[in-house]
């Protein structure tokens, strides 16, 4: 098998650099301003706006699905809350490599995506939080100025699945759920609403002047990381963190949600997110530069990643715990790395942005 | 259909490259003990500010990688190549010189109080000294510093009095002279603080009296051009390649030197001149001497000069930056800073990347060393 995909990885990368040898002419590389804002225009429409609204949807359907609880907590709608859980996987993982907006306004990115906690620190704060039952930290929620203790998925993760049903169904765990989803269906819609108001950061992203040249750069760059980030976020991050290293028993270390059992679907949300920025936002810019074959290519690679991530016959904490799992994620992780790197390198030319070491800060 | 190596090179040269030809082509991986050593790091996207110092084959199979506490720089192999160095990146304080054999880190060198390195530096012939091109911060003149190996890595002695910002060294073959590429550039930092009275240089040091024999300058018109790396070929000729601290235009970056009395910039077609986009980040001579590599990452440019001074092609590697010649004649090495390493063989004009995972993870800072 190492050998074929040795044959793989070959077959892509020699035929993009041959294509690039062919071409290597001397006109200004440099795009014209609307070509930029094209892309910008064409990503808060058919990407930026559609994710946030999807995260908000999601986050909506979340609360919904606390609030039942709350109001009735019997072991049926327990059991429903714990598989809506999904909601947040498939929310926060569209938006998750848009690393850019106000969602990281007041650090609220970091906060409500605090992953790996390598400190243990939720679990060590919530175990205090739900011995005192103090409910002025609700008005800290409310105000957002919380820790991830208490405003981040993982703690609304180990609340319902870490918990003792019988302390998640007490009014006091419950309420604090609850507060959470608000707060995460609140945020979503703030983000949401802010791309999508002229007075928001859309008028940032997206400026009508085009004589700025480098406000339009920097925003298509900002969607170059981005697409980047994404893959980085699958390699390095949800399968790199948990085949890292392992405790006793086969125990991953810092799957992403790893009790409820949906990395899988938030790895999902990231790939689905990576591939609708390179493969349709950057499409036209690729084609554009007679790359129709590298874009070709570059559909091949991410269907041939769809393959490897249909193939994960479980979520990602489980699979690393076994032999087999692991060689399953190891696979998928090379294949992200490829499609990154090619990625990288075709968009790297076709914007000429710098997103490398050397062309960012050489010396 | 089947096609041969040489059909699919042919192809390459011409004028499309048939999608997939290369599912039939053997690799063209230097097949050889060489070793390459490099600084390198996650992608810039990534966020992680973790730098490594890593080594691999031919082949692109890893050989080792180091943690370092920031990002490495120039690279120096001992004249035996059981050991190698890396430099800290301007202004930097460490030095890692390792066991290139076994991947060892022997030792965490570290500056001296009131020195930056420089980025640079090179083993003596003897294989006793190390030395490395740093900055005084009390004078903020540009000193080479000459560490021994054998007493505890103690600074024994310096070589000073030739210029602000020195960066790249080699010794010529005679193996008794060294060559300084002197930047010019007075800085506070990173911040550069003399851009319109400096001046650059290539200065030549006898290593036994520590005496400059020679110094040469640019010509006036271009004083803002800053030598920064260089490349000595076995026959002596020294080619260099600049950075031009202005934006009013696009100039020639690439120089060699043998012993002419003013340096000047090779003459470059104007598009690659543009190209080049006013920024070389690393130069190489090829096994024979006969071709020069540079790279314009910023432009993800590598552009290949004839020793005589001719330009002879270019093209596109993205944030391609370090060079390497190989031991195959007429053949460099070529590093990306977004992943990948690639060969280039000037004669058959031919790009092919080496088929490891390994370096194509690897995000390649700005130099790249075989020996």
């Amino acid at each position: 098998m190492k050998n074929k995909n040795n044959f793989f990885i070959k077959k892509i990368l020699i035929t993009v650099f041959c294509f690039y040898i062919n071409n290597a002419t001397a006109e200004d590389k440099y795009l014209d301003t609307k070509t930029y804002y094209d892309i910008n225009s064409k990503a808060l429409q058919e990407h930026i706006i559609p994710s946030y609204e999807k995260f908000s949807t999601n986050m909506i359907k979340w609360h919904n699905s606390v609030e039942k609880l709350c109001k009735n907590p019997t072991n049926t709608q327990l059991s429903q809350t714990k598989q809506d859980f999904k909601y947040i996987a498939m929310g926060f993982s569209s938006v998750m490599n848009i690393g850019f907006g106000s969602i990281t306004y007041f650090d609220t990115y970091k906060k409500i995506d605090f992953w790996p906690d390598k400190k243990s620190f939720i679990n060590r704060g919530l175990k205090k939080i739900l011995k005192n039952k103090d409910r002025k930290l609700f008005e800290k929620i409310r105000k957002g100025t919380a820790t991830p203790v208490v405003i981040s998925f993982n703690s609304s993760e180990r609340l319902l699945f870490k918990t003792n049903d019988s302390v998640i169904k007490d009014s006091y765990a419950c309420n604090l759920l609850l507060e959470q989803a608000n707060y995460f269906k609140k945020r979503a819609f703030d983000v949401l609403k802010d791309w999508k108001s002229s007075d928001g950061y859309r008028n940032i992203f997206l400026s009508d002047n085009l004589s700025d040249k480098d406000a339009h750069i920097y925003s298509t760059g900002e969607l170059y990381k981005a697409s980047m980030l994404g893959l980085q976020l699958i390699a390095d991050k949800m399968i790199g963190e948990p085949l890292s290293k392992q405790k006793k028993r086969g125990r991953p270390y810092f799957a992403q949600y790893p009790y409820s059992r949906t990395s899988k679907i938030a790895l999902q949300g990231v790939y689905d997110s990576s591939r609708n920025l390179i493969l349709n936002i950057f499409k036209d810019i690729i084609v554009s530069e007679n790359k129709q074959k590298n874009y070709t290519r570059l559909v091949k690679l991410f269907d041939k990643g769809q393959v490897y991530i249909d193939k994960l016959d479980g979520d990602i904490y489980t699979l690393a715990k076994t032999e087999q799992g692991r060689k399953k994620l190891e696979k998928l992780q090379n294949m992200i790395i490829l499609i990154r790197t090619v990625s990288l390198r075709e968009l790297n030319l076709a914007l000429n942005i710098p997103l490398g070491f050397n062309g960012l800060d050489g010396d | 259909m089947l096609f041969t190596r040489r059909q699919i090179i042919q192809g390459i040269g011409g004028i499309a490259c048939f999608p997939f030809v290369s599912a039939f082509a053997e690799m063209n991986n230097v097949k050889t003990d060489r070793m390459y050593i490099s600084g390198s790091g996650f992608p810039v996207t990534s966020g992680k500010d973790e730098f490594f110092v890593s080594a691999f084959d031919g082949d692109g199979n890893e050989k080792f990688k180091h943690k370092l506490p920031a990002r490495g720089h120039g690279l120096a192999v001992s004249p035996d190549a059981k050991k190698c160095a890396i430099f800290a990146r301007r202004p930097g304080n460490f030095i890692y010189l390792l066991n290139s054999q076994k991947g060892l880190i022997e030792a965490v060198i570290k500056s001296k109080k009131n020195r930056v390195l420089y980025g640079h530096g090179e083993f003596s012939p003897s294989g006793n000294y190390l030395l490395s091109t740093e900055k005084d911060m009390e004078t903020g003149l540009g000193v080479v510093s000459i560490r021994d190996l054998k007493d505890n890595y103690k600074v024994i002695n310096q070589y000073d009095n030739f210029g602000i910002g020195p960066h790249e060294m080699a010794f010529m073959p005679d193996g008794k002279t060294i060559v300084i590429a002197v930047g010019g550039i007075q800085t506070k930092g990173r911040k550069k603080t003399n851009l319109d009275t400096m001046e650059s240089s290539l200065v030549y040091i006898d290593i036994q009296s520590g005496k400059i024999i020679d110094k040469f300058t640019l010509e006036k018109k271009y004083f803002q051009l800053s030598i920064r790396h260089l490349s000595v070929s076995k026959k002596g000729q020294v080619g260099a390649v600049m950075q031009y601290q202005n934006n009013d235009k696009y100039m020639p970056l690439v120089l060699t030197h043998d012993g002419e009395s003013v340096l000047k910039p090779l003459s470059t077609p104007d598009d690659i001149c543009k190209k080049m986009n006013n920024y070389c980040g690393s130069v190489c001579y090829d096994n024979t001497g006969t071709y020069l590599a540079t790279s314009s990452p910023r432009s993800s440019t590598i552009t290949i000069w004839s020793s005589s001074g001719e330009y002879i092609t270019s093209f596109d590697v993205a944030d391609g930056c370090g060079v390497s010649a190989t031991e195959k004649d007429y053949t460099f090495l070529i590093s990306s800073g977004i992943g990948g390493v690639f060969t280039y063989d000037v004669k058959n004009k031919t790009i092919e990347e080496l088929d490891s995972l390994f370096t194509i993870a690897q995000h390649w800072d700005n130099h790249l060393l075989g020996f």
